[in-house]
Protein backbone atom coordinates (compact mmCIF):
# COMPACT_ATOMS: atom_id res chain seq x y z
CA UNK A 1 0.00 0.00 0.00
CA UNK A 2 2.90 1.99 0.86
CA UNK A 3 4.32 1.70 -2.53
CA UNK A 4 1.47 2.51 -4.19
CA UNK A 5 1.26 6.03 -2.13
CA UNK A 6 5.08 6.56 -3.21
CA UNK A 7 4.19 6.22 -6.91
CA UNK A 8 0.79 8.15 -6.47
CA UNK A 9 2.97 10.86 -4.67
CA UNK A 10 5.90 10.80 -7.57
CA UNK A 11 3.12 10.67 -10.20
CA UNK A 12 0.87 13.76 -8.54
CA UNK A 13 4.74 16.03 -7.94
CA UNK A 14 5.69 15.38 -11.66
CA UNK A 15 2.31 16.65 -12.68
CA UNK A 16 2.32 19.43 -10.39
CA UNK A 17 5.67 20.63 -12.25
CA UNK A 18 5.16 19.85 -15.43
CA UNK A 19 1.38 21.77 -15.43
CA UNK A 20 3.21 24.89 -13.37
CA UNK A 21 6.08 24.83 -16.21
CA UNK A 22 3.68 24.41 -19.17
CA UNK A 23 1.76 27.10 -18.03
CA UNK A 24 4.65 29.39 -17.17
CA UNK A 25 6.09 28.40 -20.59
CA UNK A 26 2.34 29.69 -22.25
CA UNK A 27 2.57 32.86 -20.45
CA UNK A 28 6.12 33.69 -21.34
CA UNK A 29 4.60 32.59 -25.01
CA UNK A 30 1.57 34.98 -25.22
CA UNK A 31 3.80 37.76 -23.77
CA UNK A 32 6.53 37.73 -26.19
CA UNK A 33 4.16 37.14 -28.96
CA UNK A 34 3.75 41.10 -28.72
CA UNK A 35 6.95 42.16 -28.06
CA UNK A 36 10.42 41.63 -29.12
CA UNK A 37 12.02 42.19 -25.63
CA UNK A 38 10.36 42.81 -22.04
CA UNK A 39 13.10 44.72 -19.87
CA UNK A 40 15.98 44.09 -22.43
CA UNK A 41 15.29 40.45 -22.36
CA UNK A 42 14.40 38.44 -25.14
CA UNK A 43 12.20 35.71 -25.52
CA UNK A 44 15.00 32.67 -25.42
CA UNK A 45 16.85 34.62 -22.31
CA UNK A 46 13.93 34.86 -20.03
CA UNK A 47 12.60 31.26 -21.06
CA UNK A 48 16.06 29.95 -19.89
CA UNK A 49 16.07 32.42 -16.69
CA UNK A 50 12.53 30.67 -15.71
CA UNK A 51 13.95 27.35 -16.64
CA UNK A 52 16.55 28.49 -14.15
CA UNK A 53 14.14 29.39 -12.07
CA UNK A 54 11.84 26.22 -11.56
CA UNK A 55 15.51 24.36 -11.71
CA UNK A 56 16.43 26.27 -8.50
CA UNK A 57 13.32 25.50 -7.11
CA UNK A 58 13.20 21.92 -7.48
CA UNK A 59 16.42 21.67 -6.45
CA UNK A 60 15.46 23.32 -3.61
CA UNK A 61 12.13 20.82 -3.15
CA UNK A 62 14.07 17.92 -3.63
CA UNK A 63 16.64 18.35 -0.66
CA UNK A 64 15.89 21.11 1.41
CA UNK A 65 11.80 22.16 1.75
CA UNK A 66 10.44 19.55 3.76
CA UNK A 67 13.75 19.46 6.16
CA UNK A 68 13.47 23.49 6.52
CA UNK A 69 9.93 23.20 7.33
CA UNK A 70 10.07 20.66 9.71
CA UNK A 71 12.60 22.45 11.98
CA UNK A 72 9.94 24.29 14.12
CA UNK A 73 8.08 21.16 14.33
CA UNK A 74 11.70 19.67 15.90
CA UNK A 75 11.59 22.72 18.12
CA UNK A 76 8.41 21.96 19.26
CA UNK A 77 7.95 18.42 19.88
CA UNK A 78 11.98 18.66 21.31
CA UNK A 79 12.86 16.61 18.79
CA UNK A 80 16.52 18.18 18.59
CA UNK A 81 17.64 15.77 21.30
CA UNK A 82 18.03 12.69 19.16
CA UNK A 83 20.02 14.34 16.76
CA UNK A 84 22.29 16.35 18.63
CA UNK A 85 24.19 13.02 19.95
CA UNK A 86 25.23 11.88 16.61
CA UNK A 87 28.40 12.32 16.00
CA UNK A 88 27.94 14.51 12.62
CA UNK A 89 26.75 18.17 12.25
CA UNK A 90 23.76 18.94 13.33
CA UNK A 91 22.79 21.72 10.75
CA UNK A 92 23.79 19.11 8.49
CA UNK A 93 21.72 16.32 9.42
CA UNK A 94 18.85 18.83 10.22
CA UNK A 95 18.65 20.35 6.61
CA UNK A 96 19.33 16.50 4.70
CA UNK A 97 17.37 14.55 6.64
CA UNK A 98 14.95 13.52 4.11
CA UNK A 99 15.77 14.15 0.39
CA UNK A 100 12.60 14.18 -1.81
CA UNK A 101 13.11 12.37 -5.06
CA UNK A 102 10.27 13.15 -6.35
CA UNK A 103 11.21 16.68 -7.78
CA UNK A 104 14.08 15.60 -9.54
CA UNK A 105 12.40 14.48 -12.78
CA UNK A 106 11.18 18.33 -12.83
CA UNK A 107 14.21 19.71 -12.28
CA UNK A 108 15.04 17.29 -15.55
CA UNK A 109 12.47 19.09 -17.62
CA UNK A 110 13.94 22.52 -15.93
CA UNK A 111 17.36 21.69 -17.34
CA UNK A 112 15.69 21.06 -20.64
CA UNK A 113 14.09 23.89 -21.05
CA UNK A 114 17.68 25.68 -20.16
CA UNK A 115 19.85 23.81 -22.82
CA UNK A 116 16.77 24.21 -25.18
CA UNK A 117 16.87 28.18 -24.84
CA UNK A 118 20.57 28.01 -24.43
CA UNK A 119 20.86 26.46 -28.08
CA UNK A 120 18.21 28.43 -29.62
CA UNK A 121 20.07 31.72 -28.50
CA UNK A 122 22.57 30.25 -30.83
CA UNK A 123 25.85 30.72 -28.24
CA UNK A 124 28.64 28.16 -28.03
CA UNK A 125 29.58 26.08 -25.27
CA UNK A 126 32.16 26.97 -23.16
CA UNK A 127 33.44 24.98 -20.41
CA UNK A 128 34.48 27.78 -18.63
CA UNK A 129 30.89 30.07 -18.69
CA UNK A 130 29.25 26.65 -17.98
CA UNK A 131 31.51 26.22 -14.85
CA UNK A 132 31.10 29.44 -13.73
CA UNK A 133 27.61 29.26 -14.29
CA UNK A 134 27.05 25.94 -12.57
CA UNK A 135 28.62 27.12 -9.45
CA UNK A 136 26.98 30.62 -9.61
CA UNK A 137 23.52 28.00 -9.90
CA UNK A 138 24.72 26.43 -6.32
CA UNK A 139 25.64 29.76 -5.22
CA UNK A 140 22.32 30.56 -5.78
CA UNK A 141 20.82 27.49 -3.75
CA UNK A 142 23.18 28.42 -0.96
CA UNK A 143 21.72 32.08 -0.22
CA UNK A 144 17.93 30.48 -0.97
CA UNK A 145 18.39 28.03 1.71
CA UNK A 146 20.20 30.38 4.52
CA UNK A 147 17.72 32.49 3.95
CA UNK A 148 14.95 29.92 4.62
CA UNK A 149 17.03 27.90 7.14
CA UNK A 150 17.35 31.66 9.16
CA UNK A 151 13.99 31.99 9.22
CA UNK A 152 13.24 28.62 10.08
CA UNK A 153 16.18 29.10 13.31
CA UNK A 154 13.53 32.29 14.21
CA UNK A 155 10.80 28.92 15.61
CA UNK A 156 13.19 28.55 18.64
CA UNK A 157 12.01 31.77 19.77
CA UNK A 158 8.68 32.01 18.05
CA UNK A 159 7.99 28.44 18.40
CA UNK A 160 4.14 28.29 16.38
CA UNK A 161 5.89 29.66 12.81
CA UNK A 162 4.21 27.65 10.62
CA UNK A 163 3.78 28.58 7.45
CA UNK A 164 7.51 28.22 5.99
CA UNK A 165 5.89 26.76 2.99
CA UNK A 166 4.25 30.56 2.56
CA UNK A 167 7.52 32.37 3.16
CA UNK A 168 9.05 30.52 0.25
CA UNK A 169 6.46 31.42 -2.26
CA UNK A 170 6.01 35.26 -1.09
CA UNK A 171 9.56 35.20 -1.56
CA UNK A 172 10.35 33.80 -4.70
CA UNK A 173 7.16 35.24 -6.37
CA UNK A 174 8.88 37.87 -8.48
CA UNK A 175 11.68 35.34 -8.84
CA UNK A 176 10.92 34.24 -12.08
CA UNK A 177 11.01 37.24 -14.19
CA UNK A 178 14.77 39.29 -14.80
CA UNK A 179 14.81 41.90 -11.78
CA UNK A 180 14.82 44.31 -14.25
CA UNK A 181 11.47 44.03 -14.79
CA UNK A 182 10.87 45.82 -11.55
CA UNK A 183 10.93 49.68 -10.50
CA UNK A 184 11.67 50.54 -7.33
CA UNK A 185 11.00 49.53 -4.42
CA UNK A 186 10.84 46.19 -5.79
CA UNK A 187 13.89 46.92 -7.40
CA UNK A 188 15.89 47.59 -4.41
CA UNK A 189 14.15 44.96 -2.47
CA UNK A 190 15.12 42.37 -4.88
CA UNK A 191 18.38 43.00 -5.18
CA UNK A 192 19.85 44.09 -1.77
CA UNK A 193 17.31 42.82 0.84
CA UNK A 194 15.81 39.24 -0.39
CA UNK A 195 18.58 38.67 -3.29
CA UNK A 196 16.12 37.17 -6.01
CA UNK A 197 18.65 38.93 -7.89
CA UNK A 198 21.62 37.20 -7.41
CA UNK A 199 19.65 33.80 -6.76
CA UNK A 200 18.26 33.92 -10.08
CA UNK A 201 18.51 36.41 -12.23
CA UNK A 202 22.71 36.45 -11.96
CA UNK A 203 23.19 33.39 -13.38
CA UNK A 204 20.67 33.59 -16.00
CA UNK A 205 22.53 36.70 -17.13
CA UNK A 206 25.93 35.44 -17.15
CA UNK A 207 25.23 32.88 -19.44
CA UNK A 208 22.81 34.93 -22.07
CA UNK A 209 24.03 38.55 -21.57
CA UNK A 210 27.45 38.51 -18.99
CA UNK A 211 28.14 39.43 -16.29
CA UNK A 212 30.36 41.88 -14.76
CA UNK A 213 33.19 40.04 -12.91
CA UNK A 214 32.97 42.43 -10.17
CA UNK A 215 28.76 41.25 -10.15
CA UNK A 216 30.70 37.54 -9.90
CA UNK A 217 32.32 37.90 -7.02
CA UNK A 218 29.93 39.80 -4.88
CA UNK A 219 27.27 37.13 -5.63
CA UNK A 220 29.88 34.94 -4.56
CA UNK A 221 30.97 36.95 -1.37
CA UNK A 222 26.77 37.27 -0.55
CA UNK A 223 26.35 33.26 -1.09
CA UNK A 224 29.52 32.90 1.87
CA UNK A 225 28.47 35.10 3.99
CA UNK A 226 24.79 34.49 3.87
CA UNK A 227 25.52 30.46 4.28
CA UNK A 228 27.59 31.59 7.56
CA UNK A 229 25.61 34.03 9.04
CA UNK A 230 22.81 30.47 8.79
CA UNK A 231 25.25 28.62 10.19
CA UNK A 232 25.99 30.47 13.59
CA UNK A 233 22.67 31.86 13.92
CA UNK A 234 21.51 27.89 14.18
CA UNK A 235 23.78 27.14 16.56
CA UNK A 236 23.03 30.09 18.62
CA UNK A 237 19.59 29.18 18.55
CA UNK A 238 20.49 25.44 19.13
CA UNK A 239 21.98 27.35 22.59
CA UNK A 240 19.01 28.96 23.42
CA UNK A 241 17.35 25.29 22.65
CA UNK A 242 18.94 23.76 25.21
CA UNK A 243 19.07 26.78 28.05
CA UNK A 244 15.52 26.24 27.44
CA UNK A 245 14.86 22.93 28.01
CA UNK A 246 17.11 22.05 30.61
CA UNK B 1 -57.73 40.76 23.45
CA UNK B 2 -56.13 38.44 25.20
CA UNK B 3 -56.23 36.02 22.41
CA UNK B 4 -54.23 38.58 20.29
CA UNK B 5 -51.69 38.99 22.95
CA UNK B 6 -51.04 35.86 23.50
CA UNK B 7 -51.21 34.91 19.71
CA UNK B 8 -48.53 37.86 19.22
CA UNK B 9 -46.45 36.26 22.17
CA UNK B 10 -46.72 32.69 20.23
CA UNK B 11 -45.83 33.86 17.02
CA UNK B 12 -42.83 35.70 18.31
CA UNK B 13 -41.91 32.81 20.68
CA UNK B 14 -41.59 30.86 16.95
CA UNK B 15 -40.38 33.04 14.65
CA UNK B 16 -38.66 36.23 15.56
CA UNK B 17 -36.75 34.50 18.38
CA UNK B 18 -35.68 31.94 17.13
CA UNK B 19 -34.40 34.14 14.48
CA UNK B 20 -32.82 36.04 16.24
CA UNK B 21 -30.93 33.54 18.29
CA UNK B 22 -29.96 31.40 15.31
CA UNK B 23 -28.67 34.97 13.97
CA UNK B 24 -26.85 35.29 17.23
CA UNK B 25 -25.49 32.24 16.63
CA UNK B 26 -23.93 32.44 13.41
CA UNK B 27 -22.59 36.06 14.14
CA UNK B 28 -20.63 34.13 17.00
CA UNK B 29 -19.06 32.09 14.49
CA UNK B 30 -18.35 34.80 12.53
CA UNK B 31 -16.98 36.56 14.76
CA UNK B 32 -14.77 33.39 15.40
CA UNK B 33 -13.84 33.00 12.44
CA UNK B 34 -11.80 36.38 12.74
CA UNK B 35 -10.41 35.15 16.31
CA UNK B 36 -8.92 32.57 14.66
CA UNK B 37 -7.15 34.65 11.83
CA UNK B 38 -5.93 36.60 14.65
CA UNK B 39 -4.55 33.85 16.25
CA UNK B 40 -2.82 33.00 13.00
CA UNK B 41 -1.61 36.56 12.45
CA UNK B 42 1.93 35.89 10.92
CA UNK B 43 0.28 33.13 8.38
CA UNK B 44 -2.29 35.62 7.51
CA UNK B 45 0.07 38.71 7.57
CA UNK B 46 2.76 36.04 5.14
CA UNK B 47 -0.52 35.56 2.84
CA UNK B 48 -1.49 39.04 2.08
CA UNK B 49 1.80 39.61 1.10
CA UNK B 50 1.99 36.79 -1.23
CA UNK B 51 -1.11 38.47 -2.68
CA UNK B 52 0.18 41.97 -3.13
CA UNK B 53 3.47 40.38 -4.34
CA UNK B 54 1.51 38.58 -6.90
CA UNK B 55 -0.61 41.68 -7.75
CA UNK B 56 3.28 44.08 -8.22
CA UNK B 57 4.61 41.07 -10.54
CA UNK B 58 1.33 41.50 -12.75
CA UNK B 59 1.27 44.80 -12.66
CA UNK B 60 5.03 45.31 -13.49
CA UNK B 61 4.95 42.94 -15.80
CA UNK B 62 2.14 44.23 -17.96
CA UNK B 63 3.96 47.66 -17.68
CA UNK B 64 6.80 46.14 -19.39
CA UNK B 65 5.00 45.03 -22.19
CA UNK B 66 3.05 47.94 -22.89
CA UNK B 67 5.99 50.37 -22.77
CA UNK B 68 5.52 51.30 -26.67
CA UNK B 69 2.46 49.84 -27.47
CA UNK B 70 -1.01 52.07 -26.87
CA UNK B 71 -3.18 48.74 -27.01
CA UNK B 72 -2.80 45.16 -27.20
CA UNK B 73 -5.21 42.27 -27.56
CA UNK B 74 -7.73 45.17 -27.31
CA UNK B 75 -6.47 46.55 -24.09
CA UNK B 76 -4.96 50.06 -23.57
CA UNK B 77 -2.93 49.87 -20.59
CA UNK B 78 -5.01 51.89 -18.06
CA UNK B 79 -7.87 48.94 -18.84
CA UNK B 80 -4.93 46.49 -18.54
CA UNK B 81 -3.86 47.69 -15.08
CA UNK B 82 -7.26 48.08 -14.03
CA UNK B 83 -7.78 44.71 -14.09
CA UNK B 84 -4.88 43.84 -12.81
CA UNK B 85 -5.92 45.81 -9.76
CA UNK B 86 -9.22 44.19 -9.76
CA UNK B 87 -8.05 40.74 -9.68
CA UNK B 88 -6.78 41.01 -6.29
CA UNK B 89 -9.97 42.56 -4.87
CA UNK B 90 -12.40 39.98 -6.90
CA UNK B 91 -10.38 36.93 -6.28
CA UNK B 92 -9.98 37.53 -2.20
CA UNK B 93 -13.53 37.88 -1.75
CA UNK B 94 -14.93 35.16 -4.10
CA UNK B 95 -11.84 32.92 -3.36
CA UNK B 96 -11.46 33.41 0.36
CA UNK B 97 -13.18 30.84 2.21
CA UNK B 98 -12.84 27.92 4.60
CA UNK B 99 -14.42 25.37 2.97
CA UNK B 100 -10.77 23.73 2.19
CA UNK B 101 -11.06 22.71 6.44
CA UNK B 102 -13.65 20.73 5.99
CA UNK B 103 -12.31 18.17 3.53
CA UNK B 104 -9.60 17.30 6.85
CA UNK B 105 -12.30 17.44 9.05
CA UNK B 106 -13.96 14.95 7.05
CA UNK B 107 -10.97 12.95 6.94
CA UNK B 108 -9.95 13.58 10.74
CA UNK B 109 -13.32 12.34 11.68
CA UNK B 110 -14.08 15.80 13.25
CA UNK B 111 -16.79 16.33 10.62
CA UNK B 112 -18.85 14.36 13.74
CA UNK B 113 -18.18 17.44 16.28
CA UNK B 114 -19.88 19.60 13.89
CA UNK B 115 -22.81 17.30 12.76
CA UNK B 116 -23.98 16.62 16.72
CA UNK B 117 -24.57 20.40 17.57
CA UNK B 118 -27.07 22.23 17.25
CA UNK B 119 -26.48 24.13 13.76
CA UNK B 120 -27.27 23.63 10.26
CA UNK B 121 -24.02 22.81 8.52
CA UNK B 122 -23.86 24.79 5.41
CA UNK B 123 -25.31 28.03 7.25
CA UNK B 124 -22.16 26.86 9.15
CA UNK B 125 -19.81 26.94 6.44
CA UNK B 126 -21.35 29.91 5.13
CA UNK B 127 -21.17 32.04 8.41
CA UNK B 128 -17.70 31.23 8.68
CA UNK B 129 -17.03 32.53 5.37
CA UNK B 130 -18.55 35.26 5.33
CA UNK B 131 -16.46 36.20 8.63
CA UNK B 132 -13.41 35.12 6.02
CA UNK B 133 -14.65 37.02 2.91
CA UNK B 134 -15.28 40.19 5.23
CA UNK B 135 -11.97 40.21 7.04
CA UNK B 136 -10.23 39.53 3.21
CA UNK B 137 -12.33 42.14 1.36
CA UNK B 138 -11.27 44.88 3.92
CA UNK B 139 -7.21 43.68 3.48
CA UNK B 140 -7.81 43.57 -0.25
CA UNK B 141 -9.46 47.25 -0.14
CA UNK B 142 -6.78 48.41 2.02
CA UNK B 143 -3.89 47.23 -0.26
CA UNK B 144 -5.66 48.49 -3.70
CA UNK B 145 -6.50 51.60 -2.05
CA UNK B 146 -2.66 51.69 -1.26
CA UNK B 147 -1.32 50.63 -4.19
CA UNK B 148 -3.48 53.35 -5.76
CA UNK B 149 -1.70 56.05 -4.63
CA UNK B 150 1.74 54.71 -4.32
CA UNK B 151 1.63 53.89 -8.45
CA UNK B 152 -1.61 56.29 -9.58
CA UNK B 153 -2.29 54.54 -12.61
CA UNK B 154 -4.50 55.76 -15.26
CA UNK B 155 -7.80 54.05 -13.72
CA UNK B 156 -10.85 53.25 -15.32
CA UNK B 157 -13.66 54.13 -12.80
CA UNK B 158 -17.13 52.85 -14.31
CA UNK B 159 -19.81 55.88 -13.67
CA UNK B 160 -22.86 53.60 -15.54
CA UNK B 161 -24.93 52.56 -12.49
CA UNK B 162 -26.59 49.95 -14.50
CA UNK B 163 -23.19 48.61 -15.42
CA UNK B 164 -21.93 48.65 -11.14
CA UNK B 165 -25.29 47.06 -10.25
CA UNK B 166 -24.61 44.21 -12.78
CA UNK B 167 -20.92 43.66 -11.48
CA UNK B 168 -22.11 43.80 -7.59
CA UNK B 169 -24.90 41.01 -8.96
CA UNK B 170 -21.85 38.46 -11.06
CA UNK B 171 -19.57 38.91 -8.31
CA UNK B 172 -22.34 37.64 -6.17
CA UNK B 173 -23.06 35.12 -8.31
CA UNK B 174 -18.83 34.17 -8.18
CA UNK B 175 -18.94 33.94 -4.62
CA UNK B 176 -21.76 31.53 -4.74
CA UNK B 177 -20.28 29.60 -7.54
CA UNK B 178 -16.98 29.42 -5.86
CA UNK B 179 -18.55 28.45 -2.39
CA UNK B 180 -20.22 25.21 -3.40
CA UNK B 181 -17.23 24.46 -6.11
CA UNK B 182 -15.16 24.45 -2.86
CA UNK B 183 -17.46 22.84 -0.89
CA UNK B 184 -17.46 19.82 -3.78
CA UNK B 185 -13.70 19.50 -3.72
CA UNK B 186 -13.54 18.99 0.15
CA UNK B 187 -16.29 16.50 -0.06
CA UNK B 188 -14.26 14.49 -1.91
CA UNK B 189 -13.06 13.81 1.03
CA UNK B 190 -15.35 11.31 1.90
CA UNK B 191 -14.54 9.17 -0.63
CA UNK B 192 -10.90 9.19 -1.25
CA UNK B 193 -7.92 10.41 0.87
CA UNK B 194 -6.30 12.68 -1.75
CA UNK B 195 -8.03 15.49 -1.79
CA UNK B 196 -5.18 18.03 -1.94
CA UNK B 197 -4.40 17.21 -5.52
CA UNK B 198 -7.90 17.55 -7.18
CA UNK B 199 -7.51 21.16 -5.03
CA UNK B 200 -4.29 21.87 -6.54
CA UNK B 201 -5.18 21.34 -10.07
CA UNK B 202 -8.07 23.33 -9.57
CA UNK B 203 -6.07 26.29 -8.72
CA UNK B 204 -3.77 25.72 -11.70
CA UNK B 205 -7.08 25.94 -13.41
CA UNK B 206 -8.29 28.97 -12.33
CA UNK B 207 -5.07 30.67 -12.42
CA UNK B 208 -4.84 29.97 -16.12
CA UNK B 209 -8.84 29.69 -17.47
CA UNK B 210 -10.17 32.05 -14.39
CA UNK B 211 -8.40 35.33 -15.72
CA UNK B 212 -6.04 35.80 -12.96
CA UNK B 213 -2.98 35.83 -14.77
CA UNK B 214 -4.61 37.81 -17.82
CA UNK B 215 -7.67 38.31 -18.97
CA UNK B 216 -9.38 35.65 -20.99
CA UNK B 217 -10.33 37.47 -24.17
CA UNK B 218 -6.76 37.50 -24.86
CA UNK B 219 -7.10 33.96 -25.53
CA UNK B 220 -6.44 32.48 -29.13
CA UNK B 221 -10.60 32.01 -30.34
CA UNK B 222 -10.33 28.39 -29.25
CA UNK B 223 -8.51 28.53 -26.02
CA UNK B 224 -11.34 31.33 -25.11
CA UNK B 225 -14.07 29.16 -25.84
CA UNK B 226 -12.97 26.59 -24.19
CA UNK B 227 -12.40 28.86 -21.33
CA UNK B 228 -16.43 30.12 -21.65
CA UNK B 229 -17.69 27.09 -21.43
CA UNK B 230 -15.85 25.94 -17.72
CA UNK B 231 -16.67 27.57 -14.55
CA UNK B 232 -13.33 28.78 -13.67
CA UNK B 233 -13.58 32.16 -16.04
CA UNK B 234 -17.02 32.79 -14.29
CA UNK B 235 -15.62 33.59 -11.10
CA UNK B 236 -13.22 36.18 -11.30
CA UNK B 237 -12.72 37.23 -15.18
CA UNK B 238 -16.62 37.91 -15.87
CA UNK B 239 -17.31 40.16 -12.79
CA UNK B 240 -14.34 42.19 -13.85
CA UNK B 241 -15.48 42.56 -17.54
CA UNK B 242 -19.04 43.47 -16.78
CA UNK B 243 -17.30 46.09 -14.38
CA UNK B 244 -15.25 47.46 -17.35
CA UNK B 245 -18.51 48.03 -19.31
CA UNK B 246 -16.77 45.55 -22.03
CA UNK B 247 -18.85 42.94 -22.94
CA UNK B 248 -22.02 43.60 -25.60
CA UNK B 249 -25.84 42.95 -24.31
CA UNK B 250 -25.85 39.77 -25.45
CA UNK B 251 -22.52 38.67 -24.04
CA UNK B 252 -23.63 40.14 -20.79
CA UNK B 253 -26.82 37.85 -20.63
CA UNK B 254 -25.23 34.84 -21.99
CA UNK B 255 -22.33 34.95 -19.34
CA UNK B 256 -25.10 35.91 -16.47
CA UNK B 257 -26.76 33.29 -17.65
CA UNK B 258 -24.13 30.14 -18.00
CA UNK B 259 -23.27 31.70 -14.55
CA UNK B 260 -26.76 31.37 -13.19
CA UNK B 261 -26.42 27.54 -14.51
CA UNK B 262 -23.16 27.17 -12.88
CA UNK B 263 -24.29 28.34 -9.61
CA UNK B 264 -27.67 25.93 -9.47
CA UNK B 265 -25.88 22.93 -10.98
CA UNK B 266 -22.80 23.36 -8.70
CA UNK B 267 -25.78 23.38 -5.84
CA UNK B 268 -27.36 20.22 -6.62
CA UNK B 269 -24.42 18.65 -6.88
CA UNK B 270 -23.39 20.02 -3.40
CA UNK B 271 -26.86 18.51 -1.94
CA UNK B 272 -26.66 14.85 -3.74
CA UNK B 273 -22.73 14.70 -3.05
CA UNK B 274 -23.40 16.06 0.63
CA UNK B 275 -26.10 13.52 1.21
CA UNK B 276 -24.24 10.53 -0.29
CA UNK B 277 -21.08 11.49 1.55
CA UNK B 278 -22.91 11.36 4.98
CA UNK B 279 -24.30 8.03 3.91
CA UNK B 280 -20.62 6.82 3.53
CA UNK B 281 -19.54 8.91 6.49
CA UNK B 282 -21.50 6.86 9.35
CA UNK B 283 -20.99 4.15 7.19
CA UNK B 284 -17.44 3.99 8.32
CA UNK B 285 -18.84 4.54 11.86
CA UNK B 286 -17.28 8.18 12.72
Amino acid sequence: MRRLEYRFDFFLNVLRGLSWMFIGILGFTIIFGQANTIAGWSKHEALLLYGLFVFISELWYTFFFLNITNIPKYVQYGQFDNLILLPLSLQFLVSLKEVLPFALPNALFAMFIIVTQYTALGKSMEIGSLLVTALLIVNGLAILYSIMFVIATLSFWFIRLHALWEVYQTITEGARYPVDLFKDPLHFIFIFIIPLAVIFTFPAQFLVKGLSWQLVITSFLVGIISFVIAHKFFYFGIKHYNSASS
Amino acid sequence: MSLLISFSILALNTTIVPAANAVKKYLQIIKGTWAEYMEYRLSFVLWRVRMVMQLLVAYFLWSAIFTDKQQLFGYTQSMMLTYVLFVNVVRTIVGGTRTQDIGTMIQSGALSNYLIRPLNFFRFAISRDIGDKTLNAFCAMGEFFLLFVLFRPEFYLQTNITTIGASIIALFLSVIMFFEFSLLLSFLGFWTNEIWAPRFISFVLMEFLGGVLFPLDILPKALFSLAQALPFGYFIYFPIKVYLGQLSTPDMIGGFSISAFWAVFFWYLVHVTWIRGLRAYTAEGK
